[in-house]
C-alpha cells in the first residue's frame, strides 16, 4: 500500500485550511466591521458553495493549469463558507457589555478587535475551521481528476479495477483522517473555551 | 454553430433529470431523517453514541459510495437516488435531533400539565419549536444534494454532471459552465423556496430568530 | 494558547515549504505522469534507461491530463511524454486525418507539423499500437454474430452503447457522433460513463458495446471481443515518446547519448506485450516501476 498518497492528501488538506484561514478570517472580520459589504461577502461565499466541486476544479484548471495549485485554490474557495460565517457570527455574538467596556477604556476599533473581540470569538471561529477541515478531507478526493494526487487516485484505481481492497484502503484512510482531525480539533476547542471563560 | 443549437435539447433534459434526482432523494432523505431524529430524541442516552457513529459514515466520499453501489446494483436510477438520499439524511437528522433536544423542558411539562399525550406534545409543541432548526437542515441538505447529483453522470445516468464530466474530459469550459451554472441556480432557487416554506411552517413567535 | 497557534502555523508553513520545493531540481528531465497504466509503465522505463545509461536524472511528477501536459511541454516545463502519433495529430494539434497529404504517413506528417509549430517531435515508434477499438462481451458477439464494426449496423438498435465522457464532445473527429454516422449505427441508448466504471458497466450488462483501447489489460481481464475497424474510422495510434526539440542540446554535457538511449526503447514492444504489461498493473495490482524494471532487465536494456 502506498502511504505517500496519505501524506499527499494530508498536505492538500493542510494547505487548503491554512489558506482558507488566511483569506477567510479577514473576510469574516470585514463582514463584521463594515455592514455595507456584509451582505455581499456572506452572499458570495454562499454562492461559491452551490457550485459543484468537480465543476469548480474543472474551471480553475483552465485558468491555472492542472496540479496542486488548482486543487488548493478550488478547495479554499469551497471551505470559505464555514470560516467566514463563523468568524462573523462569533464576533457579532461577543457580549455587547464587553464591547462597550473596551470602548470606554479608549481602545481603538483595531485594538478592540485584536485584544478583546477576536480572542472571545475564537472558539466559534475554530469550530468553523474544524468544519472546513473535515469537509475538505472528503472533497479533496476530486483532486485526482485535475492532477492533484492524493487518496482520490487510490479510490479511482480501486473502482476502475474493481479492487475492493484498494477502495477500502482509500476510504478507511480518509475516514480515519477525518475522525482524527475532528477529535483533535474538538479537544483544542475545549481548551480554548476554558481559557476564554476563565 | 452556436452553443445552444448544439447542446440546447440535451441541456434541458439534463436539468429535468437533475431536478428529478434531487427532489426524489431529498424527499426520501428528509422523511427518513425526520423519523430517525424523532426516535433518537426519545432515547438521548443511546443517541449520544449512535449520532457520532452515523456521522462517521458521512465522511465516506460520494464517489466511493455511488461507485460501489453501482458495482452491486448496476446502472439504474435507484443507485443514484439511494446514494443521494443517504447523504441528504445527515444534515436533517442532526438538526432535527438537536432542535428537539433544545426544546426547553418547561414547555414539555406545561404541555403535560394541559393534559396532552406524548404524541400530541411532539406534534403540537416540540416539532413546531424545533422547526427553524429542521428547516435549516433541509436547506443544507438540498444545497448539498444538488451539488452531489453531479455524480449521477459518473455512472452513466445523465443530469447536469454529464456536461461537467464531458467538459473536464475535453478541457471545454463552456461545457463545464453549462453544467455548473444551472446547478448553482437550481441550488439557490430551491434554497429560497425552502425559506418561503419555512415562513409558513415556523410558528410566528420564532420567526427571525436563528 | 498563542504558543499552540503559532506552533500550528509554523508546522503548516514548514509543510508548505517542503511541498513547494520538491522536484525543483534544474538538472532533471521533467515528466508529468499519465493517467493510465501504459503511460506510467513507459515513463518508468524512460527513467530507468536514462538513469542507467547517462548521468541525467528523471523526475516523474504527479499524474496530469495529457492535453495539459502537452501545453506545459510546449511552454517548456515538461521534457518527455509517452504518447501516440494519432493523439499528437488529432488531440494536440487539432488536425484531422484528412489533412495528411497523399502518400505521407500519419507519423511523418504529425511529426513535421509538431516540430515546426510547437518545438516538439516524436522519437522512434515503440512498436505497439494503442488505437481505439470497439469491444463487446463474447455472449453478445456470438448472439449477433459480430466480427467487425460494420456487423453492428444491422443490430445496433437492440444494443446499448456506453463510453467515457471524453468520447462525447461535439468537437473533433474521433467522437461519438462522427463514429455512428460513419458506420451507420443507431444504438437503442447511449450512456456517457466515467472511464473508471466502463468495464464494470459492460460486465454487469448495463451497456452492451463500448470503446476500448487495444492495449488495455482490462480488455483481457473482462474477456472482451474486439470488433475489427473494417472501414478504418479510427486512425493509427502508434506509441512513441514525444520530446522537446531542445532536450538533447540542453542535456548534452551530462547525457551526450540521450537520444540513442531513449531510442533504445524503440521497436521493443508489440500490442500483446503492452497488453500483458498493463494487465500486470491493472489486474494483478503490481506497481508500474516493478513491471517496467522486470521487462527492461529481461530485455537487457538496463544493467541492474
Amino acid at each position: 500500500m502506498d502511504f505517500s498518497l496519505v501524506f499527499e492528501h494530508l498536505y492538500l488538506v493542510l494547505m487548503t485550511v491554512l489558506f482558507s484561514v488566511i483569506v477567510g478570517l479577514p473576510l469574516g472580520v470585514l463582514a463584521y466591521i463594515t455592514p455595507s459589504v456584509r451582505k455581499i461577502v456572506l452572499w458570495a461565499v454562499e454562492i461559491l458553495q452551490t457550485i459543484p466541486a468537480l465543476a469548480l476544479l474543472g474551471l480553475i484548471i483552465i485558468a491555472l493549469g492542472p496540479g496542486k495549485t488548482t486543487v488548493i485554490v478550488g478547495l479554499v474557495l469551497y471551505s470559505l463558507l464555514p470560516i467566514v460565517h463563523n468568524t462573523y457570527i462569533g464576533l457579532e455574538s461577543v457580549d455587547s457589555g464587553i464591547k462597550e467596556a473596551g470602548k470606554g477604556m479608549g481602545l481603538t476599533q483595531f485594538d478592540r478587535l485584536i485584544s478583546v473581540e477576536i480572542p472571545l470569538a475564537l472558539p466559534m471561529i475554530f469550530t468553523g475551521i474544524r468544519i472546513a477541515t473535515v469537509t475538505t478531507i472528503g472533497v479533496a478526493v476530486f483532486a485526482t481528476s485535475v492532477g492533484g494526487g492524493g487518496l482520490g487516485a487510490v479510490i479511482y484505481k480501486g473502482i476502475r479495477t474493481q479492487n475492493m481492497e484498494l477502495i477500502l484502503f482509500g476510504t478507511v484512510a480518509l475516514m480515519i483522517m477525518a475522525i482524527l482531525f475532528d477529535v483533535l480539533m474538538i479537544w483544542i476547542n475545549n481548551r480554548l473555551t476554558k481559557r476564554t471563560s476563565n | 454553430m452556436s452553443f445552444f443549437e448544439t447542446y440546447g435539447d440535451r441541456l434541458i433534459t439534463a436539468i429535468q433529470v437533475h431536478l428529478c434526482y434531487v427532489l426524489t432523494s431529498v424527499t426520501i432523505g428528509f422523511v427518513v431523517a425526520l423519523i430517525l431524529g424523532i426516535l433518537l430524541s426519545r432515547i438521548p442516552q443511546y443517541a449520544k453514541i449512535i449520532m457520532p457513529i452515523l456521522s462517521i459514515f458521512q465522511t465516506i466520499p460520494g464517489i466511493v459510495f455511488i461507485g460501489v453501489l453501482f458495482l452491486y446494483l448496476g446502472m439504474i436510477p435507484a443507485t443514484v437516488i439511494i446514494a443521494l438520499a443517504v447523504y441528504a439524511i445527515f444534515p436533517v437528522l442532526k438538526n432535527t435531533y438537536t432542535g428537539l433536544l433544545d426544546v426547553k423542558p418547561e414547555y414539555i411539562e406545561a404541555a403535560k400539565g394541559c393534559g396532552m399525550s406524548p404524541l400530541q406534545t411532539l406534534f403540537e409543541v416540540e416539532l413546531p419549536l424545533a422547526s427553524p432548526s429542521i428547516i435549516t437542515g433541509l436547506r443544507m441538505s438540498t444545497i448539498y444534494t444538488v451539488s452531489w447529483a453531479v455524480l449521477a453522470a459518473m455512472i452513466g445516468l445523465g443530469g447536469l454532471g454529464e456536461f461537467i464530466y464531458i467538459g473536464i474530459a475535453s478541457n471545454n469550459n463552456e461545457l463545464i459552465l453549462a453544467g455548473a451554472i444551472p446547478s448553482a441556480i437550481m441550488a439557490i432557487i430551491l434554497s429560497l423556496l425552502i425559506d418561503v416554506l419555512g415562513r409558513f411552517i415556523i410558528p410566528k413567535g420564532l420567526r427571525g430568530a436563528k | 494558547m498563542k504558543k499552540l497557534m503559532s506552533f500550528i502555523v509554523v508546522v503548516l508553513l514548514a509543510l508548505a515549504a517542503t511541498g513547494c520545493s520538491t522536484g525543483k531540481d534544474e538538472a532533471s528531465i521533467i515528466i508529468y505522469d499519465g493517467t493510465f497504466s501504459e503511460m506510467k509503465i513507459v515513463h518508468q522505463m524512460v527513467k530507468m534507461v536514462v538513469e542507467d545509461h547517462t548521468k541525467a536524472t528523471v523526475d516523474i511528477r504527479d499524474e496530469m491530463d495529457e492535453v495539459n501536459t502537452f501545453k506545459e511541454m510546449v511552454a517548456g516545463h515538461v521534457d518527455i511524454l509517452n504518447t501516440y502519433d494519432g493523439t499528437l495529430l488529432t488531440t494536440f494539434l487539432k488536425l484531422d486525418t484528412s489533412d495528411i497529404p497523399e502518400g505521407m504517413s500519419l507519423y511523418d506528417y504529425a511529426n513535421g507539423v509538431a516540430s515546426k509549430e510547437k518545438g516538439v517531435h516524436l522519437l522512434n515508434k515503440l512498436g505497439s499500437e494503442n488505437t481505439y477499438a470497439v469491444g463487446v462481451l463474447p455472449e453478445t458477439a456470438e448472439k449477433y454474430n459480430l466480427k467487425t464494426i460494420s456487423d453492428l449496423a444491422a443490430v445496433s438498435d437492440q444494443l446499448i452503447f456506453g463510453a467515457e465522457h471524453g468520447f462525447y464532445t461535439e468537437e473533433g473527429s474521433m467522437k461519438y457522433t462522427p463514429f455512428i454516422k460513419f458506420y451507420g449505427l443507431n444504438f437503442k441508448e447511449n450512456k456517457p460513463i466515467d472511464l473508471s466504471l466502463k468495464y464494470a458497466a459492460i460486465k454487469n450488462g448495463s451497456i452492451d458495446v463500448t470503446i476500448v483501447y487495444t492495449t488495455d489489460g482490462l480488455n483481457k481481464e473482462a474477456g472482451l471481443v474486439i470488433l475489427k475497424d473494417d472501414r478504418n474510422f479510427f486512425p493509427e495510434y502508434n506509441d512513441a515518446l514525444l520530446v522537446r526539440n531542445d532536450l538533447f542540446e540542453r542535456f548534452k554535457d551530462i547525457a551526450p547519448n540521450l537520444e540513442e538511449v531513449l531510442n533504445s526503447l524503440g521497436g521493443q514492444f508489440t500490442d500483446e506485450i503492452m497488453t500483458d504489461l498493463t494487465y500486470e498493473v491493472d489486474v494483478n495490482g503490481r506497481t508500474p516501476e516493478d513491471v517496467a524494471h522486470e521487462y527492461l532487465l529481461n530485455k537487457g536494456l538496463i544493467s541492474k
